[in-house]
């Protein structure tokens, strides 16, 4: 029953993004059909194309159709490549999640640890460390960091590639996630290839989530470490691993937890950046082309795509947050 | 379960505790606090002993010290001894100052705080009984975390110390997350779990003062009561008076790091010798109404204490003798006090 409530919102929160979305393209300025024809269009050849397009129609009746269309899985078709905006972003997606869930793994893997050595060895060198670190991370301009590392890693040392995804035949298609693909088929070769692509991007993109990871680890730590039961467990002699590691860490996390379910869209936004400099073949590099072309299509179309993945993830935060946290489930 | 008696470490003839002389002071961004001064005590196998005073007086620092959870630095030994189940503490390792800990049991002052919000019962009584028979060592206590049998048995224990306790039915209680319980219920839980490991010595600070009046009660006689079944010594931290006459045999009265006076509970509060005590025991409001007497002035500032007796300042009967530290004499067989009142050479 819950859960029902939970899907009936996600949609009406896709719903209402569709609608804002499809609205506020068109209301923007840009000539999306000059731009799809070229400046060498004849008048007639524009007027033929609108009204192929449904652009001759009142606005409320172009939604409708688009809605129908979407209840086919028909997202429109794209202006920068003449095909469904839906096939576009199903072959661009997995390009992207694999990204960004490396990148997230990485600041949760490097984070967390990170932030709970910070706080139980407050003012250490690792403490110091992670705090200019923080301060340093979350300015960095993505791009920025990104033509720093093609500069070094890339160009001047050859450790890796400087862009793309895969420089060999791609792995058997199963999932779209090629190091898994590569994996599940045993292509190794295609493994090492993908993984050293993916290196520069993925570091990256985790640079400001890393940080911040770090610090909300680091200040809820410390605030649980201030807490009673904590001294308690000291005085009856539990060992300071299992209090650091299983009694603060647990109710320490909830907070980063949150955390984590607001970093996803932001590195989704971040990737529109890191794709477009590593010409990283996903959908936010397709997103970004698609905005500076004005195809409508396929703007609101990644834009619900990456949205739907927003409501999900946020969903998915909230139902660990209960696992972790007996007083909210007790409440319920 | 345990077998305490047969760890060789612990001396079960020689007093629990014996503080002597014990001088701490406190390195604080403000300069250094001279809070512990003279703290003399000792608590012997079987014996309850009540330590009371003003709050800001020393007596949680003290508390802290005997459990091992005093923070040093900032703390720092300046002179005196503490020796503990007859082993002196200075030079001790930290991994033996640490096995000491599964002799202590410690009821601490908030039950609602020191339970872990995230955790059930079962899993924190469980995680200490398996710790304790470790033998300290993490990867011992993660296998026997981990297996079947041994948690199952520690689960029985657990189910048995709540027993103890007058606990109707610990399996119920087991699952529960504290916010799930009473007050007094968390308080009986602690009192279980302190009962976990060896215990030889409790420390109780000030164990009623987050329970209302009833709870308070029962609590009371119920420590009393386990103490004397499992033959406990004790320490009891508290600011009540009354409850000090109820369950100690013998009180040390402490202000502003100093044990002014100490002696059987019954005599030392009928007929109080030191003037800090005087004023301690005026202080109990009567049943006949009106504001009971206080005592005018605060606890000093540890950064620049009075010279000699740290109560003068306060004291009615003060005279030009007490800027110097008065020495602690016998007034009367186990009745000691700091105070140029008394003593061979009193006026």
């Amino acid at each position: 029953m819950r859960f029902l409530r939970r899907v009936l919102n996600m949609l009406v929160v896709l719903l209402f993004v569709s609608l804002l979305m499809f609205v506020l393209v068109r209301v923007l300025p840009g000539d999306p059909v000059g731009a799809a024809l070229g400046d060498g269009a004849t008048k007639e050849q524009v007027e033929k194309f609108r009204v192929q397009m449904g652009m001759d129609k009142p606005l409320q009746v172009q939604y409708l159709a688009y809605l129908r269309g979407l209840l086919d899985g028909n997202f429109g078709v794209s202006l920068m490549e003449p095909r469904d905006v839906g096939t576009i972003v199903r072959e661009r997606l997995p390009a992207t999640l694999e990204l960004v869930l490396c990148s997230l793994a990485l600041a949760i893997v490097v984070g967390v640890p990170l932030g709970i050595l910070a706080a139980t060895h407050r003012n250490g060198p690792v403490d110091q460390a992670s705090r200019l670190w923080s301060l340093t991370g979350v300015s960095f301009p993505n791009f920025w960091a990104a033509l720093m590392l093609q500069l070094v890693l890339g160009a001047a040392l050859s450790l890796v590639p400087i862009t793309g995804r895969i420089t060999g035949p791609p792995p058997e298609h199963i999932t779209g996630l090629y190091l898994v693909d590569a994996l599940l088929s045993g292509n190794f070769k295609a493994m090492g290839d993908a993984a050293r692509h993916l290196i520069t991007p993925t570091i990256v993109l985790a640079v400001g989530p890393l940080a911040q990871i770090t610090s909300m680890i680091r200040s809820s730590m410390l605030d649980e470490l201030a807490k009673p039961y904590v001294g308690f467990s000291q005085a009856v002699g539990m060992p300071r691993f299992l209090i650091n590691y299983k009694y603060v860490l647990r109710n320490a996390f909830s907070s980063t937890l949150t955390l984590i379910g607001f970093l996803f869209p932001l590195m989704i936004g971040g990737a529109f950046v890191v794709e477009k400099v590593f010409a990283w073949p996903g959908v936010a590099r397709f997103g970004a082309d698609a905005i500076l072309a004005n195809d409508y299509n396929a703007i609101v179309g990644v834009t619900l795509v990456i949205c739907l993945f927003v409501v999900v993830v946020n969903f998915v935060t909230e139902e660990l947050y209960v696992a972790l946290d007996p007083r909210i489930r007790l409440e319920r | 379960m345990p077998d305490s008696l047969s760890f060789p470490s612990v001396s079960v003839q020689a007093p629990v505790v014996r503080l002597n002389g014990l001088r701490m002071d406190f390195h604080t961004g403000d300069g250094v606090e001279q809070v512990i001064k003279d703290v003399t005590l000792r608590i012997d196998p079987g014996e309850i002993v009540g330590l009371v005073g003003e709050s800001g007086c020393g007596k949680s620092v003290t508390a802290k010290l005997l459990l091992g959870i005093l923070p040093m630095p900032p703390a720092v030994v300046k002179a005196g001894s503490i020796e503990m189940f007859g082993r002196d503490l200075a030079g001790l390792p930290s991994g033996e100052r640490e096995a000491l800990k599964k002799f202590v049991a410690y009821v601490p002052q908030d039950p609602s705080a020191v339970l872990n919000p995230s955790f059930t019962i079962a899993t924190q009584m469980i995680d200490m009984i398996v710790w304790y028979e470790s033998d300290r060592k993490l990867a011992t206590y993660f296998r026997k975390r981990h297996t079947r049998t041994v948690v199952s048995r520690a689960r029985d224990h657990a189910a048995h110390l709540l027993e103890k306790v007058y606990i109707a039915d610990p399996e119920q209680v087991l699952r529960r997350y504290p916010v799930q319980l009473s007050g007094g219920m968390r308080q009986r839980v602690l009192l279980a779990m302190a009962l976990s490991g060896s215990p030889q010595l409790m420390i109780a600070d000030e164990p009623t003062t987050a329970l209302d009046v009833t709870v308070q009660k029962r609590t009371i006689d119920l420590l009393k009561d386990l103490v004397e079944r499992e033959g406990l010594a004790g320490l009891y931290i508290t600011h009540d008076l009354g409850v000090a006459r109820e369950i100690c045999a013998r009180t040390y009265v402490m202000y502003a790091g100093t044990t002014v006076e100490n002696g059987p509970t019954g005599p030392l509060l009928d007929a109080p010798l030191h003037p800090y005590t005087r004023g301690l025991v005026e202080a109990i409001p009567s049943l006949e109404g009106g504001l009971p007497r206080t005592i005018p002035g605060q606890v000093p500032d540890y950064l620049a204490p009075p010279r000699g007796c740290r109560f003068a300042p306060r004291c009615p009967e003060a005279f030009e003798r007490c800027r110097e530290t008065p020495e602690r004499v016998e007034q009367a067989p186990g009745r000691q006090v700091a105070c140029w009142l008394y003593g061979k050479e009193a006026a």
